[in-house]
């Protein structure tokens, strides 16, 4: 069912020939007795066949050999190809670069010292059990000073003063345990000036003369933190590791079985 | 889907060269967004409706690629004005135009009403075609199809003669 009179909408679907038989001839009936509406029309009409006419027959235009669809084709294959060969080639000189920076790297990069190197030095400095014939030089320059203030005696107070020493410098770190119980005593206690900040060395001693020593030191600028691990430097072994602040280090000979023991007692409190 | 057929294309391309010179308004870009869009559209075939019409789906790809040719230029003039505080005004236009007063008049419509008017009157695609040509809802298609027709009425016949800036020969570029 048709409205009185045809929308703005039926007016251009006539004029662009989209109304069906029915309404179309509905919409010219009405045109003939509306002739404002159909001088607009005739208006529009006008228009489009200007326009029309304007943009007739582009076949006949000057043809444009690039937009083939061939070379157009043609140009994307040529256009991977080309990206692919920039791709491998950034991929190559990336290759180049970084392994070459990875061997220069290993040519100027001194070898870094092993873990807790300052521990088995501080223990040849200072214990008697290995003696220092010159040889044994400090080369990883990791210990680079000691305390001469902080010395305690052997003796009856010496605990007392290694307690002092640990609570003043390692507050939150692990005392050094009392293993006299099991025949072993503390026979001496250094402050020493490390690289990473103040270490601590205390030399426990057993009946038959074998000596071992706890170390403690923080880890450093970088805040590096050890996996435990043990290895055997000379006629040495460092068990080290890290807990809270601190890193530690136990150092005795390698068939020593109270160390073991002071590494177990020490990881654990 | 196969992919397309030169020769679909080619025959194509003088309506596709056609419309993308009603939206530039110059021969050169017109055939450089051409160009841009059967790039796409031959990259893209597979994304292509098996039961669409090629035409229209070509058509809406080159409106697709005008519309962003020019935000991007849009944007670039802002920057522009920017740095040197005048605003860029983009080359235009053919070497030499033969005016006629509904050509000047439709040259003079914003870029909406141009490919409407171009698919509807020139290419004589359906409303619902030019619905998804443009990605346009149906009654803004009938409402951007009135005014349109309006406008380019009231510029070819309301205004006075001489007023207009062109006379009927003129040099663009």
């Amino acid at each position: 069912m048709n409205p009185n009179r045809p929308t703005e909408q039926h007016l251009h679907a006539y004029l662009d020939d989209q109304l069906d038989a029915e309404r179309r001839q509905w919409v010219a009936t009405w045109l003939q007795a509306n002739p404002e509406r159909a001088a607009e029309l005739e208006a529009w009409r006008r228009n489009s066949q200007h326009l029309r006419a304007r943009y007739a027959n582009p076949e006949q235009w000057p043809a444009n050999a690039s937009l083939d669809p061939a070379a157009i084709r043609r140009r994307q294959r040529a256009g991977q190809r080309r990206w692919l060969a920039t791709a491998a080639m950034l991929v190559m000189t990336l290759g180049i670069g970084l392994s070459g920076g990875w061997t220069m790297r290993d040519m100027t990069t001194p070898a870094s010292p092993p873990p807790m190197a300052d521990a088995v030095q501080a223990y040849r400095l200072f214990t008697d059990s290995v003696s220092f014939d010159g040889n044994t030089a400090i080369d990883g320059n990791s210990v680079v000073g000691v305390s001469d203030t902080a010395v305690p005696e052997p003796g009856a107070n010496s605990r007392e003063k290694i307690v002092k020493l640990f609570q003043a410098h390692f507050s939150d770190g692990i005392m050094p345990p009392d293993l006299s119980a099991a025949g072993l005593e503390m026979t001496d206690a250094r402050l020493l000036a490390t690289d990473q900040g103040p270490a601590a060395m205390v030399v426990y001693r057993d009946r038959t003369g074998r000596q071992m020593m706890m170390y403690i030191r923080p880890p450093g600028a970088g805040h590096h933190m050890l996996e435990p691990g043990k290895r055997v430097d000379g006629q040495l072994m460092a068990q080290y590791w890290s807990k809270g602040n601190y890193n530690y280090a136990v150092v005795s000979r390698p068939d020593d079985p109270n160390a073991a023991m002071l590494e177990q007692m020490l990881r654990e409190s | 889907m196969n992919p397309p057929d030169d020769d679909q294309l080619r025959e194509l391309l003088p309506r596709l060269r056609r419309f993308a010179v009603s939206l530039t308004q110059n021969p050169s870009d017109a055939d450089d967004l051409v160009q841009s869009t059967l790039e796409k559209a031959i990259s893209h075939w597979q994304r292509r409706r098996a039961d669409g019409d090629l035409r229209a789906w070509l058509f809406s790809i080159l409106y697709r690629q005008f519309i962003d040719g020019r935000r991007r230029a849009g944007r670039y003039a802002r920057l522009m004005q920017l740095f040197t505080g005048e605003p860029q005004t983009s080359a235009s236009a053919e070497d030499i135009v033969v005016a006629n007063a509904t050509w000047e008049a439709f040259d003079r419509l914003p870029p909406e009403h141009r490919a409407l008017l171009m698919l509807v009157s020139v290419e004589g695609l359906s409303y619902r075609e030019v619905s998804e040509t443009l990605d346009i809802p149906m009654g803004t298609v009938m409402s951007r199809l009135s005014r349109a027709r309006r406008s380019l009425r009231e510029l070819d016949e309301g205004e006075p003669r001489e007023k207009r800036p062109a006379p009927s020969l003129r040099r663009l570029k």
